[in-house]
């Protein structure tokens, strides 16, 4: 059974079909290509890189600014795909847009804390075409694992133990949404006693 | 039968030893940015994985008693039986990494009272022989996850060598799993409180 017959079978209260139903063409678009705005960003992450002030940690504001690239990514997946979702799916990526908000709200005050300009959002985002509920939660695992694999590849890099610390606090974040999201697409919600962004 | 021999060792290595356990002072106390400053030289990457191996025991012993007594409901037995499992895997692997950094293990508690005053140096007071409802035994390995959670994000603002950085790490992110599902036991369908932090840190 696909995602979508799944979300259109579930018991659902009028209103909330009728909200559905109401968003079909927005779903369709959506089916099309999730191609998402981001944020009122107008320029590209890679223009809005700036120099970073003399003395200032350069590859760590380099890094923390990858990390927020992916922030950003996440931010528009979820701000994105919510309307999408139903019942505690939509309560729970609710609840993990907003931590992913606080992710990007602490690197970029890292960011400003060493010297450094932080990259805005891209105008927009290829996410493909999820058709159903399935489809975006699976979405999200994927950008939660690339998540991982960015602060994986990150935190022994940083020179500040703080910084790794504070790294290490939203890796963690990331991987608890990881866990949810799988057990909501009833999968395994574990998969390895090292999370990494593969497993 | 090994601990003895492992007393001896660690006694004929007194300096070593008292140079750990002021590790296992470093991470039950020093907040990141505390380990930065401090004047005293930070723990080494030997004495950090030492002090986790200890924390890694305490959290089998505590999952161990949860699933012998009973109280679990099917959900929570095979959580805690799969978690278990990550948790010797984690024990297993940060014993080989402080073998190949020639470090010297710290005795593991054994008795009740031992575990008790373990978890106590890491600001968890808790009667283990007491009894408790299901729930009861979820809540106190939700407050065990964040003792080493807790631990795990400190020897990460500590560690020196990359390669322990990335094994923390990924043990830091699969101990946040854990809680994560404990509070999703915990309150079934209610991700608000079931993941009630955005940055994991063990408090």
């Amino acid at each position: 059974m696909s995602g979508s017959e799944s979300a259109s079978s579930r018991p659902e209260p009028a209103s909330s079909r009728r909200e559905l139903l109401g968003r079909a063409s927005s779903r369709l678009i959506a089916g099309a290509a999730l191609v998402c705005a981001g944020c009122g960003a107008s320029q590209s992450a890679t223009s809005t890189r700036k120099q970073i002030s003399p003395g200032a940690e350069a590859l760590d504001v380099v890094l923390l600014n990858e990390l927020l690239d992916a922030e950003h990514r996440a931010i528009a997946a979820y701000s994105n795909g919510i309307p999408l979702l139903s019942g505690y799916n939509q309560r729970a990526a609710r609840n993990f847009l907003g931590d992913e908000f606080n992710h990007a709200s602490e690197l970029i005050s890292l960011i400003g804390h060493h010297g450094g300009k932080a990259n805005r959002a891209q105008s927009s985002y290829n996410f493909g075409s999820p058709q159903s509920e399935d489809d975006l939660l699976r979405l999200f695992e994927r950008i939660e694992r690339q998540q991982i694999g960015v602060y994986l590849a990150a935190i022994p890099i940083v020179t500040p133990g703080r910084m790794r610390a504070a790294l290490a606090a939203i890796l963690g974040s990331d991987a608890q949404h990881i866990a949810i999201l799988r057990k909501s697409l009833g999968t395994p919600p574990l998969i390895s006693p090292f999370v990494t962004a593969a497993g | 039968m090994s601990e003895p021999r492992s007393r001896r060792r660690l006694l004929a290595d007194g300096a070593r030893l008292a140079a750990a356990g002021a590790a296992g002072g470093a991470l039950s106390s020093a907040c990141a940015a505390g380990a930065e400053t401090r004047k005293k030289p930070p723990p080494s990457d030997a004495m950090l994985v030492a002090q986790l191996i200890v924390l890694e025991r305490v959290m089998q012993d505590v999952y161990g008693r949860a699933i012998t007594s009973g109280q679990l409901d099917s959900g929570g037995l095979a959580l805690a039986h799969e978690v278990l499992g990550h948790e010797r895997i984690h024990e297993s692997e940060l014993r080989r990494q402080l073998r190949l950094l020639s470090g010297t293990a710290l005795p593991v508690p054994r008795s009740t009272k031992e575990l008790e005053k373990e978890l106590a140096k890491h600001h968890t007071k808790v009667a283990l022989d007491r009894h408790r409802s299901g729930r009861g035994w979820l809540k106190l390995l939700v407050d065990v996850e964040d003792v080493l959670e807790r631990n795990y994000h400190t020897a990460i603002s500590i560690l020196r060598s990359s390669s322990l950085l990335t094994l923390a790490s990924e043990i830091l992110a699969s101990e946040a799993q854990h809680s994560a599902l404990l509070g999703d036991l915990l309150s079934p369908r209610n991700v608000q409180k079931a993941l009630p932090n955005a940055f994991i840190n063990g408090t």
